[in-house]
């Protein structure tokens, strides 16, 4: 036997093992097994692995306010959404993108060490992962505690951000990929809010002079785009997602006005202390007019007003 | 032909040659190391081998790789320009096997591999500085030794 057909064998093996160790976690069968149903009646061809490949792929809105910071811009509470409004939000789709947006802005208070301001904001997460049934995976006991110090931004992002990615597992392992998609779309839409800090569409022309890199990152979210609305087209029966493609699908068709190309460059390889190092050398250039970036946030943010209303 | 996937000869040789492979894994019901692997438990530990100024991201674990449909586990991300993303692996046990990640771009070129076949070196990190967003396909690497086991974070700085 080579090598390469021992795999199999090994993989199976271990996936019997581990499967016979792991303890189930306790499910609220009620909303558990109704959204799982829905999504197996609903769900359009498409592989569970599938869905999860492309999940992956969705960056952090973490990422997006790390380089909005250190691109200087200054923090404004206008950049995040009202935690005040949690209570109003009835439906799970609603719930599940408010939660994505939320996520986003803890995640945004903490890059800036404002720490101070997160309390409303875990509390809003607290009230919508416990409401979809995914509140365990938050120890918002030791993120309470957290809020209260400033010096501990880190642990606090730290600990959420572990949170979220084992919410997401979770989901995606028990046919509710549906709600998983929802969380990182909400996430995703509010990091653009954000590196856009739309607080009128109309004074966009300063920051397209003043942010290049933004306007850049803004721009290359074309890449992903196409993979979002993928991911939600499976889902299209299921109750709002048919508006949320509708919205997508016009984002993209303003998209299409970007321009992206690439150009492929060896990457340099060394060594700094034990550490190996990767400096890509590639390039990439997004050109994108001032007209349709004002039209990309303008449109963001008639998104985002409509999952937060 | 089918192309050589970085650090999977060795790993693949080290499991083979000491016989451990199938025994191990039957074994392993009945060993209390191989059955009390819980990757969380390197978690914690591992964060802290990121970086000060690198924020956690996420984790390969043991079983995402052995529960994927496609051996070696292999998973696409968009990293981005501007950003530099760190690699942590941290094995519970280096002398039975180190991870390995292997960094491919778009087209499933290599980018780089933490284990250095011709200098038979790995490294435990590795810092990967994006100049171009773009997918990347990340493949991580994990010995299946008895009693062994281990978890590679993601962190990320911006630039």
């Amino acid at each position: 036997m080579n090598f390469y057909k021992a795999i199999p064998v090994v993989l199976i093996s271990g996936c019997l093992l581990f499967a016979c160790s792991s303890p189930p976690p306790v499910d609220d069968e009620d909303v558990m097994e109704k959204e799982a149903r829905e999504e197996k009646e609903h769900k359009e061809e498409m592989s569970n692995d599938a869905i999860k490949d492309i999940i992956r792929k969705i960056p952090s809105p973490l990422e997006m306010s790390n380089i909005v910071k250190k691109s200087g811009v200054e923090f404004s509470k206008d950049m995040l959404s009202d935690a005040d409004k949690v209570s109003t939000y009835s439906t799970n789709f609603q719930k599940a993108l408010s939660l994505g947006v939320y996520g986003a802005d803890l995640g945004c208070i903490n890059v800036y060490e404002k720490t101070h301001l997160s309390m409303g904001y875990v509390e809003a997460v607290k009230i919508l992962s416990d409401d979809l049934k995914i509140g365990q995976f938050f120890d918002f006991v030791t993120l309470q505690r957290l809020v209260n110090n400033t010096k501990d931004a880190d642990s606090l992002l730290y600990i959420s951000t572990l949170g979220f990615a084992s919410m997401h597992g979770y989901l995606n392992d028990r046919d509710r990929s549906h709600v998983s998609i929802l969380i990182l779309v909400g996430g995703w839409l509010e990091s653009l809010y954000i590196a856009g800090n739309i607080t009128t569409v109309d004074s966009s022309a300063g920051f397209y002079d003043q942010y290049p890199e933004l306007v850049e990152r803004i721009g290359e979210q074309k890449l992903i785009l196409g993979d979002i609305l993928t991911l939600l087209s499976a889902y299209e029966d299921l109750p709002g997602f048919a508006q949320l493609v509708s919205e997508f699908t016009e984002l993209r068709e303003i998209y299409e006005w970007v321009r992206i190309t690439y150009k492929y460059a060896e990457p340099d390889l060394s060594e700094e202390a034990g550490v190996l190092i990767v400096q890509d050398n590639s390039e990439i250039t997004v050109e994108i007019s001032l007209e349709h970036m004002k039209k990309i946030l303008s449109k963001v943010q008639l998104m985002r007003t409509n999952i937060m209303t | 032909m089918r192309k050589a996937i970085p650090g999977m000869n060795r790993i693949m040789r080290r499991l083979l040659g000491s016989g451990l492979v199938i025994v191990g894994l039957f074994s392993a019901s009945f060993n209390p190391v191989m059955a009390q692997c819980d990757v969380d438990d390197f978690v914690d530990a591992c964060a802290g081998e990121l970086g000060e100024e690198y924020y956690y991201l996420r984790t390969f674990d043991a079983e995402e790789i052995e529960g994927s449909t496609n051996y070696p586990y292999t998973g696409a991300f968009l990293f981005r320009k501007g950003i530099n993303y760190v690699f942590a692996m941290c094995e519970g046990d280096a002398e039975q096997g180190q991870i390995v990640v292997n960094l491919y771009n778009r087209t499933r070129k290599l980018v780089a591999s933490t284990y250095n076949e011709e200098a038979e070196k790995y490294h435990d990190k590795m810092i990967f500085r994006c100049s171009a967003t773009g997918i990347f396909f990340v493949q991580t690497l994990m010995p299946l030794s008895q009693g062994n086991c281990g978890i590679t974070m993601l962190g990320f700085t911006a630039q």
